[in-house]
């Protein structure tokens, strides 16, 4: 799951570089050529996309957890499998940006371990929790669905490794968003406490979806490198209209309220009110809502949030008692057995 | 009826192996095994699917719907791994060798239908022991540090072994196909189990007299079902 929204950071300008290099390299992303590792790069966009791609990577490991946690709880055979495989995807994503990123000149080892001792970042949405199965149904809907629409942007990008990597995720993710709307159909067809149970969960995570883009653009974003040199094609709020356009209708039709929520430390809900801002404009055909927390946006990002501590001791749990295979498997390429 | 009865009893292994191996996903030791040793749960949880099938009825109700003392699985399926790589990797390697042994059987038996299921799936079970006889060779030959620790997993799961073969049919005829599937692997490896025979007694998982651990993790699998058993999930 789980796009890069916002790892980019504004770059200082590329102070020292061959400015004729520079040119050329802008005039072929302004061509729409795509740059390869072995191309020439100023150092910042190299670093800005080693920066993404990182943070990417990290992301779809930590997203692994928060839903790898419902796996043995899982309600039917199908849903069993269906979500080991989604989180067995996600694995894969994180293994395939870590690639990636490799490239950008940073080994796995150095990535993996600097995600644990919590000297880079993931993506905010994986630090709150999921209490419940709804909750699982609400991240593949909701966090899935925002990833895929943020990605699929990413893949109109410039870094060509990248753009082939976005191309390859975004077809397992639109599995991952089918069977979550799935999930959310079928107990929003349900019981009276399937459904409540889902609407808790919807409360839980609208925000957090709406938060998933970012916070507001800074004026002047496009013309900042990261959008000139096509590291990120779209600006966050225009992404975040786009996923309310799409979810808030879709919330509505399957019978959610989408509610302003209250929380307390912990992520869960204390109070609710309806979102009166949540309507269609006829005007612009654009769906109003209420922006989230981006007190609580930040405070998260900081470390602060409910679930920051137990996602990352959990991963550096899982890393440091994975240590000895890894050393095991230093030894040498896997061979089979002598035969019998 | 022996044939119903061990297919059950290996649709239930392979159930709680399924649901054991599969919370290891995202959190295994190298992400290409952390991908690999999921695919082999997935493939574990239809195995036991396609049996339940062949055994008739709806089979997630036969998944999740059962009191704990129906279920037939052994004890040594659901014996907690802590979070052990070692364990996981041993326990995985013994029970795929079991379950080869048995899907041999049951493609050889006079059910056409059990026939086709069986040999569909001794083909995934033919990738899942060949992987793992790799990955025994390896941790055994990876050093002394895991070495020891693939030792004190086998040690630890030895005396958990007999149960496997309780109430199986021709009981000490596939321990000793089970032995010659499993010993050269090991020695290659220079690791022992300390286990003689089959379990003559029936006083273990696959009799319904489940251990601790088993009646754990089968509350934790049936949870949310539970709250609503009719409904759709
Ligand atoms: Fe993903
Ligand atoms: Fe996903």
């Amino acid at each position: 799951m789980s796009g890069a929204a916002n790892p980019v950071q504004p770059m200082c300008p590329c102070e020292g570089e061959d400015p004729e290099k520079l040119a050329q390299f802008e005039q072929r992303i302004a061509e729409g050529v795509h740059i390869e590792p072995g191309d020439w790069m100023p150092e910042a966009y190299r670093q800005g996309m080693l920066r993404m791609a990182e943070h990417h990577a990290n992301s779809e490991i930590i997203g692994a957890l928060p839903e790898g946690e419902w796996i043995t709880r899982a309600p039917s055979l199908r849903r069993k499998l269906a979500l080991t495989a989604k989180v067995q995807d996600e694995v894969g994503h994180g293994q395939m940006l870590y690639r990636v990123s490799q490239e950008l000149g940073k080994s796995r080892d150095d990535m993996l371990r600097d995600l644990v001792m919590g000297k880079t970042k993931y993506h905010n949405c994986f630090n709150y929790p999921a209490p419940t199965w709804g909750d699982i149904a609400m991240i593949q809907w909701l966090i899935d669905g925002a990833a895929i629409m943020n990605q699929k942007t990413l893949a109109d990008g410039a870094y060509g490794p990248y753009v082939r990597t976005m191309n390859r995720i975004n077809m397992e993710e639109a599995f991952h968003f089918k069977s979550g709307e799935d999930m959310v159909l079928t107990l929003m067809s349900g019981t009276k406490l399937q459904k409540q149970m889902t609407q808790d969960a919807f409360d839980r995570w609208w925000a957090v979806s709406l938060m998933f883009f970012g916070p507001h653009d800074k004026p002047g974003a496009e013309t900042m490198p990261a959008m000139r040199w096509r590291m990120k094609i779209e600006k966050n709020d225009s992404l975040r209209q786009r996923f309310v356009n799409r979810f808030a209708p879709a919330a509505k039709d399957l019978g959610l309220i989408i509610n302003v929520c209250a929380k307390d430390e912990h992520g869960y809900v204390t109070s609710v009110r309806e979102d009166e801002q949540c309507v269609r404009d006829e005007a612009t055909g654009n769906w109003g809502f209420t922006d989230p927390d981006w007190d609580e946006f930040f405070r998260v990002i900081r470390g602060n949030g409910p679930c920051n501590a137990h996602r990352l001791n959990l991963r550096r749990f899982s890393h440091e008692q994975g240590d000895w295979v890894r050393r095991a498997g230093a030894h040498g390429t896997i061979t089979t057995p002598p035969a019998a | 009826m022996p044939l119903r009865d061990d297919v059950m009893a290996l649709a239930d292994d392979k159930l709680m192996s399924g649901h054991m191996q599969s919370d290891w996903t995202g959190l295994g030791p190298i992400l290409e095994e952390d991908i690999a040793a999921s695919a082999m749960a997935q493939d574990d949880l239809s195995h036991a699917q396609v049996l339940y099938e062949w055994l008739g009825g709806d089979p997630d109700a036969t998944a999740f719907g059962r009191q704990a003392q129906a279920y037939r699985c052994c004890d040594l399926v659901t014996l907690p791994d802590e979070f052990d790589w070692a364990i996981a990797t041993a326990r995985r390697f013994m029970c795929a060798h079991f379950a080869t042994v048995l899907l041999q059987d049951f493609a050889q038996s006079d059910d056409a239908d059990l026939v086709d299921r069986a040999a569909r799936l001794l083909k995934e079970q033919a990738i899942q022991t060949t992987h793992l006889n790799a990955w025994i060779f390896r941790l055994g030959t990876g050093g002394t540090d895991a070495h020891a620790r693939m030792q004190h997993a086998f040690d630890t799961l030895s005396p958990y072994v007999g149960g496997l073969f309780e109430t199986i049919d021709q009981a000490a005829d596939r321990f000793d196909r089970w032995r010659a599937a499993v010993d050269p692997v090991l020695q290659s490896a220079a690791l022992k189990i300390d286990v003689t025979g089959p379990e003559s007694t029936t006083c273990g998982g696959r009799s319904g007299q489940h251990a601790e651990h088993f009646i754990l993790q089968q509350a934790e699998m049936t949870q949310v079902r539970s709250l609503e058993p009719d409904a759709a999930w």
